[in-house]
């Protein structure tokens, strides 16, 4: 249920965004950027969010709000118009931000976890 | 009220695609393994993506069902923020054999069953 009610908002979300966003190609670079952030924040915070919070977000709205056919298709269709540079950046324009949000947010949140131990243990040796 | 109808359409057909992605990652993705799971719902979404496109253009369905099955259906069935977390996984723990594989055989499948669905119809 978390899943179906996640998927439909992000589906929304998507389909919203893309009357917002003039540019289709952006507009779905835009959903899988939010969506790899969104994602990673919530796998950071897995362990203080009940599992069906984790699943409404995680496979319901992150899985919904990004799309992988959409973006196969501007990429088949920007080959087809012979605009290869929209495509080669479309490409590794998505996979390097959304990877990338995931190892930065990574490194902060290890980052965030040092910093407050090194406090606890100053605290505690006090 | 069709942008209404069009925006419940959309949602309701996103909410089945992601119970179908969510049961095929369950069932086929494995840690440390090449996903299988998100691998074919990606895989089946640009495959349907390209033939509702091809049956629009042969059959000029309406503009509703085409949105309703395309951005509401199959984009929710595919997902790139799994997938790009599954990479950056790969890529952290260095198991860079799986990674190349997962990326281009997602990349090239993706491109090609959609073509292949362009064309199916």
């Amino acid at each position: 249920m978390a899943v179906f009610v996640g998927g439909s908002l992000g589906a929304g979300a998507r389909h919203a965004l893309s009357f917002i966003v003039a540019d289709d190609i952006f507009a779905v670079f835009l959903c899988n950027a939010a969506a790899s952030a969104i994602l990673a924040v919530s796998l950071e915070a897995e362990r203080y969010v009940h599992p069906h919070l984790r699943r409404f977000v995680a496979a319901g709205l992150c899985g919904g709000l990004s799309t992988f056919a959409t973006f196969s298709k501007d990429n088949i269709f920007a080959l087809q118009g012979g605009q290869y540079d929209i495509f080669a950046i479309n490409i590794l324009g998505s996979f390097i931000v959304c990877m990338g949000m995931f190892i930065l947010i990574n490194r902060i949140a290890a980052a965030y976890k040092k910093c407050k131990r090194k406090f606890e243990k100053t605290e505690a040796g006090r | 009220m069709n942008v209404l109808a069009s925006f419940l359409l959309v949602m309701s057909a996103g909410g089945f695609a992601a119970l179908i992605r969510s049961w095929l990652s369950d069932k086929f993705d494995r840690q440390e393994a090449f996903p299988f799971g998100t691998f074919m719902a990606n895989m089946l979404a640009c495959l349907g993506i390209g033939m509702i496109i091809a049956a629009s253009r042969r059959f000029g369905l309406s503009e509703m069902f085409v949105v309703i099955v395309s951005a509401g259906f199959c984009a929710t069935l595919s997902t790139f923020s799994s997938l790009a977390f599954q990479l950056s996984v790969f890529f952290i723990k260095r198991h860079f054999k799986l990674f190349f594989a997962y990326f281009f055989a997602t990349l090239l499948g993706g491109l090609v069953l959609f073509y292949i669905g362009l064309g199916a119809i």
